[in-house]
């Protein structure tokens, strides 16, 4: 069992914090990723359960051991680098069986272990090869090999598909998620994107500015954000974001966007808000459509013309860049046709499908 | 695309430079191969007549004519005090360096600094203070004090030259490699101490030319067959009113021998060391 539990975990340098107090306890063989914009302490927070960063406060255990104090070697952990970290005076092979070698294994294992790993990563050709003579994905490949040949207890992986291109990073992913699927082990993932989030995780980790802002499902994220934060950072195109004052209307509480328009809220945001409150309402894109060309099934639904700024086609849909509440906002168009800048649309709006935040908090009102 | 015209007229100019930095070399080789008469003779005799080994004999003690000059003696004392300065300013080296590269601590540029600027004080200079605190402390004449002497002008470089290497590592690989099992001390010497070795190779051959080539600080600190380096044997072929030439020709052919083989030995360290050669992740 090795369970990596975080309580109340704390880094400063000098006065300067950079993670302040995180509880987070990850599952046996759950693959969590820790995502957020950069310095909002997700690295550090990876580099502590490593062992590769002191700890100001608080314990790391991972098993039934506190690994406070333990060096990295003494944690049974495989960390994959942001820039790979593969010994360029060594083979594909040598790099593969270092952490064997220094563990003293026997030659017959490590060559098995070796040829293992190889085999799982389809590096079986390239083993005799000095990192420098391989490609950007085969060397990331090596990183990973290193990481299971050593049956781990927990694998970090340090923003391991930055250094790829858009393509490569696409294929990577899935390879990391068939990798999980073969090779059971807990895993702790960290990125700076939400797509990599959303792709490989059983539960996403949100960090800002060295605290956690919502821990969930990638379908609890997007689906329930707690803030306007998570809301923001979670979904490509973000979510739209508008100011509302908080109204009653014909016995609803509608939200007053400031050039005019009313959005009924859900009953459940309903509940939560006061007459005159200052809200934030959100909408993802795919919530704001041209009639006809959006699934709303038999919602209720706000609807506005609008004029459009900008078409983005993307093949099967097409972003619709136009202007409500007096700020931008994207719609998204299913099946689109070809549309021109300039020309009038009619939207609507899934009314089911609105956030309401606080605006003063930044919290879901559902919190 | 370049003229011919211009070719030849870049390759004149690399000879000539060439033949300004060469030409000395080779005289002193020729000169050690050549007959006493021929080295005074005017007009000058570029190519020697008669090839001989006569100086070399003369000067090894081997003929009859000339007493010898203790050559081999002079030859150890060098080998001696340049190996041992060199293998302990790449130590130190390689502990400052590394300590420089990769640990944060307080004053740390201030010391870093200091140690550069005491490159920009010239060596002679500290000849007459170092002479009179070594003849009180007793070390004018031993090998130690001139070690000692050689030290203090390699470390700096050793180190400068070293940190800058193992800043090219990136910290992930020792990361990595204790992430991986290592100790710390496993890591440096698993991982970092052979990527860095061309930089260590290049701060120890320069640190062994500077010690085996310095003449001014131990023509000071030397004063018999104890501790006379070969650079200052080649004094005692000034006499009064004479230079024995060849003899002196001889013996710097000698010096010359060692260092230039060594150099060959580790070229090909040198070259990927100067061009900070590829480590890559």
């Amino acid at each position: 069992m090795a369970e990596v539990r975080l309580e109340k975990l704390v880094k400063s340098y000098g006065k300067v914090g950079v993670v302040h107090g995180i509880d987070l306890t990850i599952a046996h063989n759950e693959f969590v990723v820790l995502v957020g914009p950069s310095g909002c302490g997700k690295s550090t927070t990876l580099r502590m359960i490593a062992g590769l960063e002191e700890i100001s406060g608080g314990t790391i255990s991972i098993g039934d051991r506190v690994v406070n104090d333990l060096a990295p070697r003494e944690r049974n952990i495989s960390m994959v680098f942001q820039n790979y970290a593969l010994y360029p005076h060594m083979t594909v092979k040598e790099n593969l069986g270092f952490s064997l070698k220094i563990a003293k294994q026997d030659t017959a294992t490590i060559e098995k272990r070796v040829a293992e790993a190889a085999e799982i990563l389809g590096l079986t050709p390239l083993l005799e090869r000095t990192p420098g003579e391989l490609s950007g994905g085969q060397r990331q490949r090596v990183a990973m090999g290193r990481a299971i040949v050593r049956h781990p207890d927990v694998f970090l992986f340090d923003e391991p598909l930055s250094n790829l291109d858009a393509k490569l990073r696409g294929q990577m992913r899935v390879e990391i998620k068939k990798l999980h699927q073969k090779v059971k082990t807990t895993i702790v993932y960290v990125t700076h994107d939400q797509v990599e989030a959303m792709t490989l995780a059983d539960r996403i980790v949100i960090m800002k500015d060295g605290h956690i802002e919502q821990v969930g499902t990638p379908a609890e994220v997007f689906e329930q954000p707690k803030n306007t934060f998570v809301a923001s950072f979670i979904g490509s195109p973000p979510m739209n974001l508008l100011d509302a004052t908080v109204s009653t209307d014909a016995g609803r509480k509608v939200a007053k966007l400031s050039d005019g328009v009313t959005l009924a809220l859900p009953a459940a945001a309903a509940e939560k808000v006061k007459d005159g409150q200052a809200v934030t309402v959100g909408f993802r894109a795919e919530a704001f459509s041209p009639v006809g060309y959006g699934l709303y099934g038999d919602n209720e639904v706000a609807t506005v013309k609008r004029t459009i700024i900008l078409p983005e086609p993307l093949g099967t849909e097409t972003l619709l860049y136009t202007e409500l509440g007096g700020k931008e906002v994207q719609g998204k168009m299913l099946n689109p046709r070809f549309v021109k800048p300039g020309e009038q649309m009619t939207f609507h709006l899934d009314l089911s499908r609105l956030h309401v935040f606080d605006r003063a908090s930044g919290k879901s009102v559902l919190v | 695309m370049e003229r011919s015209w211009q070719r030849w007229l870049i390759r004149f100019g690399v000879f000539i430079v060439m033949a300004i930095i060469c030409v000395p070399g080779l005289w002193i080789v020729m000169t050690a191969f050549r007959d006493n008469v021929e080295v005074m003779a005017r007009p000058p005799v570029w190519i020697p007549e008669r090839w001989t080994l006569d100086n070399f004999r003369a000067i090894l003690g081997l003929s009859d004519s000339q007493q010898g000059i203790p050559v081999i003696r002079y030859f150890m004392n060098s080998v001696i005090i340049s190996v041992t300065s060199t293998v302990l300013a790449v130590l130190i080296g390689m502990m400052g360096g590394y300590a420089f590269a990769r640990y944060r601590f307080k004053g740390k540029n201030v010391a870093f600094l200091w140690l550069m600027l005491s490159r920009t004080v010239p060596g002679i200079s500290l000849s007459l203070p170092v002479f009179m605190i070594w003849s009180r402390v007793g070390l004018i004449d031993t090998d130690f004090g001139v070690i000692l002497v050689y030290l203090a002008l390699n470390i700096p470089f050793t180190i400068w030259l070293i940190d800058g290497f193992f800043r090219q590592i990136p910290l992930s690989l020792s990361e990595a490699a204790q992430v991986d099992g290592c100790t710390r001390w496993q890591a440096f010497w698993k991982i970092e101490f052979p990527l860095a070795k061309s930089g260590i190779a290049s701060a120890g051959i320069f640190a062994f030319l500077t010690s085996w080539n310095e003449f001014a600080l131990a023509s000071q600190l030397t004063r018999t067959t104890a501790s006379k380096t070969l650079p200052v044997g080649l004094m005692d072929f000034t006499a009064q009113f004479t230079v024995d030439w060849t003899g002196m020709c001889a013996m710097a052919v000698i010096i010359i021998v060692p260092a230039l083989i060594l150099t060959f030995i580790v070229q090909k360290h040198l070259i990927a060391g100067l061009t900070f050669g590829g480590v890559k992740g």
